[in-house]
């Protein structure tokens, strides 16, 4: 959990320089539901936290006792909000607290509080130039993480930093075809990058995710990135050659895709067919059973 | 993966059970699910002959259950046999209630959530919550009030949106005089309206982060307190709409990637609002239905993500919205074409059954408690959202236009996956408290109260 756990420093307690603040204990009432049997270490820290929070001090020891809150617990929002007040108010070592961030994220990269606080640091500094590679080295232990895909966005965004995008994208595809949040991220570029987004544009993308279509057929995610630059571009599925084309060559191969098919649904019904449409959906049914129910309402709906 | 609940993945694993373990022993003759055709040969285990990271995880999920599922899908087992095991469950829930061990300290920023999830776990399991309890739930969420309004992870901390949503919907599950009275009714207005941005998101707390769970933390109580004020709803909606991605579902902010406890907050908060019409409702159904696994029978959180017994509740409850916002629609149209208004009942979008089946085979801890999947421990939060997903999955509900709410279709039988014994009471779909509960806490707080 943190360095903190295994209590190597003294309890607040027991330390001269906190001996002029007086520690204010958990106050649970009489009759407390769900109460903590808090280890010591983190009742000793909380004690003075609270005493902290009623004094509204700021101070280089502020700094410390926080750490020593959030590293025990690091969803105590309080506590991060109170240091990221202490370190702009006492104008910190900014760079200082990106690596005590990073060092905190390593260990909880899922935790709400470590990634707003970063936002709220890098927002201060207004030097963005390490927070790609940060965000990438988050990204090598867990690709998928949401809260570092958010804040990828808003560095990328804020700061102009689009030039490596598509590249990390690429890459992280080439390491995953099935990983959707990045294909998520390439649509994003699609839609917010500097590059007006034109018909050629979804040419290229349709032909880009028809390649990786063609390494795993089965594979949601190029699918449905399809369908969104194609809505991306104003224009519907049905007038795209390219997707018709993609959708049909498995037939040829006598390969069912229930996402080619589901596609082909989708073209019938703009072109209001609703025969075809029928009989997809009946396919759909025999050979996606899981969502039968969901192809038969599709096969109402186009009544 | 908590999604509602604040604070990080670090749920204590206290009670982690053996992996191969059954609930409800396997014996006799296959029932009536002979003719289902089980291995999906397409969205399910495939992996096209192009192994990546996402289908070996997935692989070994697929793996991990088939001892659990496969009895019965092969028809060596009964499933008319398998049982909720209230009784463990119970107990799980209710062990720790007067001391929590100290590996509970991740969650010290989330009290009012154990409170809710262990008292909506207990109203699903039927159980009656005992007074000692209440008196105890009603001190520990009126200590985590500010005087200024709101509800904080627990006594002195800052006030915080999904606390307040978690001490609320609390309150709505005791019900009594004394446990509405805890309420500040102004001074939480007050709050809400704090929290409120410019583009009509709410941030989580005072400097804290912006997501569409503000819009449903903030929304729900308001609508439970009728406190939902012109200025409070104002552009809400809209912001929600944003976060509808290319795929379908909706993101936590825009931009993000379409997230199942995203979805719910979000077509949750916009059914208060009433303004579903903002969003593309056939583009988040075939989202919807694509997030239910083909071989789990449980819902994944995102596209090629690893089955989760909460977003049994998630995903379950919002395609249920979404049935039902659709459902109105038609009635709408119907409408027009007639000039008379009938509402509609809604159609099934996902497949009930083998999600139940996930549930009581896959979820259920042997030594009690419910859990994420079978390598998982189980905890108070997939304890509850589970059942929640499980009571969801069983019941039908429907639009009612004079009632203005989804309410149970009282004409539709309930689909009860295993023994009859199973049967859970109706949650609500858009609030998580069972159904009566909501009637009650509205028509309390009737009068309306304006700043
Ligand atoms: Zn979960």
């Amino acid at each position: 959990m943190s360095s903190n756990g295994d209590n190597e420093e003294p309890l607040y307690g027991e330390r001269p320089e906190w001996a002029d603040v007086k520690p204010v204990p958990q106050d649970d009432g009489p009759n407390p539901l769900v109460p903590i049997a808090y280890p010591a270490d983190y009742a000793d820290a909380m004690s003075y936290f609270r005493a902290i929070l009623a004094t509204s001090e700021r101070s280089e020891r502020v700094l410390e006792l926080t750490a020593t809150v959030i590293g025990l617990n690091p969803g105590h929002y309080t506590a991060w909000k109170y240091r990221q007040d202490t370190v702009l108010a006492l104008s910190s070592n900014l760079h200082a607290e990106l690596e005590f961030v990073e060092n905190m994220a390593e260990e909880n990269p899922k935790c709400y509080q470590i990634w707003h606080y970063r936002q709220a640091i890098v927002d201060r500094l207004g030097d963005a130039s390490r927070e790609v590679s940060f965000v990438n080295r988050m990204l090598a232990i867990d690709s998928k993480n949401y809260h570092a895909w958010g804040y990828r966005q808003w560095v990328v965004k804020k700061y102009g930093l689009w030039d490596g995008e598509l590249r990390d994208v690429d890459r992280l595809l080439e390491a995953d075809v099935r990983n959707n949040s990045v294909w998520n991220q390439r649509f994003w570029v699609m839609e917010n990058g500097p590059e007006a987004f034109s018909a050629q544009k979804m040419d290229e993308e349709i032909a880009y995710a028809a390649q990786r279509i063609a390494q795993a057929p089965r594979n949601e995610s190029p699918w449905t990135y399809i369908r969104g630059i194609v809505r991306l571009a104003g224009k519907t599925l049905a007038k795209v050659p390219a997707i018709n084309d993609l959708c049909t060559s498995f037939e040829a191969q006598d390969m069912i895709v229930p996402h080619a098919l589901a596609m082909q649904l989708d073209m019938a019904c703009e072109r209001k067919d609703v025969s075809t449409t029928k009989t997809i959906c009946d396919q759909l049914a025999e050979h996606d059973p899981i969502r039968a129910k969901y192809w038969a309402y599709r096969a109402t709906a186009a009544a | 993966m908590r999604i509602l609940g604040e604070t990080t993945d670090a749920t204590p694993d206290a009670v982690k059970g053996p992996i191969a373990s059954t609930v409800g022993q396997p014996a006799g003759p296959l029932s009536d699910d002979g003719a289902e055709s089980w291995a999906s040969d397409f969205f399910g285990a495939a992996d096209d002959g192009f192994p990546t990271d996402s289908s070996e995880l997935q692989q070994e999920v697929e793996d991990s259950i088939a001892p659990l599922l496969d009895p019965y899908q092969n028809g060596s087992a009964d499933l008319a046999s398998v049982k909720l095991d209230r009784a463990a469950h119970n107990k799980f829930v209710q062990k720790n209630l007067l001391s929590l061990p100290s590996y509970f300290i991740s969650l010290d920023a989330s009290k009012p959530w154990l409170v809710y999830w262990t008292l909506h776990a207990l109203d699903l399991l039927g159980t009656p919550i005992p007074p000692d309890t209440v008196a105890r739930a009603i001190a520990t969420l009126a200590a985590c009030q500010d005087p200024d309004g709101g509800f904080a992870g627990g006594p002195g901390q800052l006030p915080h949106l999904a606390p307040t949503y978690a001490a609320v919907n609390a309150l709505a599950i005791i019900g009594t005089a004394e446990a509405f009275a805890v309420v500040k009714r102004p001074e939480l207005l007050s709050f809400l309206l704090r929290m409120k941005q410019p583009d009509g998101s709410f941030i989580m707390h005072e400097g804290g982060e912006v997501d569409v769970r503000g819009c449903y933390c903030a929304l729900g109580p308001a609508k439970f307190l009728n406190i939902l004020t012109p200025a409070l709803r104002s552009g809400c909606g809209a912001f929600i709409a944003r976060c509808q991605t290319h795929e379908g579902g909706i993101a936590g902010v825009p931009g993000l990637e379409a997230h199942g406890g995203y979805t719910f907050c979000a077509l949750a908060a916009l059914e208060i609002l009433q303004e579903t019409s903002r969003i593309d409702l056939p583009l988040l159904a075939a989202w919807l239905s694509r997030r239910q696994m083909a071989v789990e029978g449980g819902f994944q959180g995102r596209a090629n993500k690893l089955v989760d017994g909460c977003y049994a509740f998630w995903q379950g409850a919002a395609a249920t919205i979404v049935e039902c916002a659709l459902a109105r629609v038609r009635a709408e149209d119907l409408e027009e074409e007639s000039g008379k208004r009938e509402d509609v009942d809604p159609t099934d979008m996902y497949d009930r059954v083998p999600l139940q089946k996930y549930i009581l085979l896959c979820c259920q801890d042997p030594g009690g408690g419910l859990r994420d999947k079978p390598e998982k421990g189980p905890d108070y939060y997939h304890t509850c959202y589970v059942l929640s997903g499980l009571s969801v999955a069983q019941h039908s509900y429907t639009w009612s236009s004079s009632e203005e709410d989804i309410i149970p279709r009282s004409s539709a039988k309930p689909c009860i996956v295993g023994a009859p014994g199973n049967k859970l009471p109706v949650t609500h779909p858009i609030y998580n408290v069972l159904v009566p509960h909501v009637a009650r806490i509205c028509s309390h707080f009737h009068l309306p109260y304006t700043l």
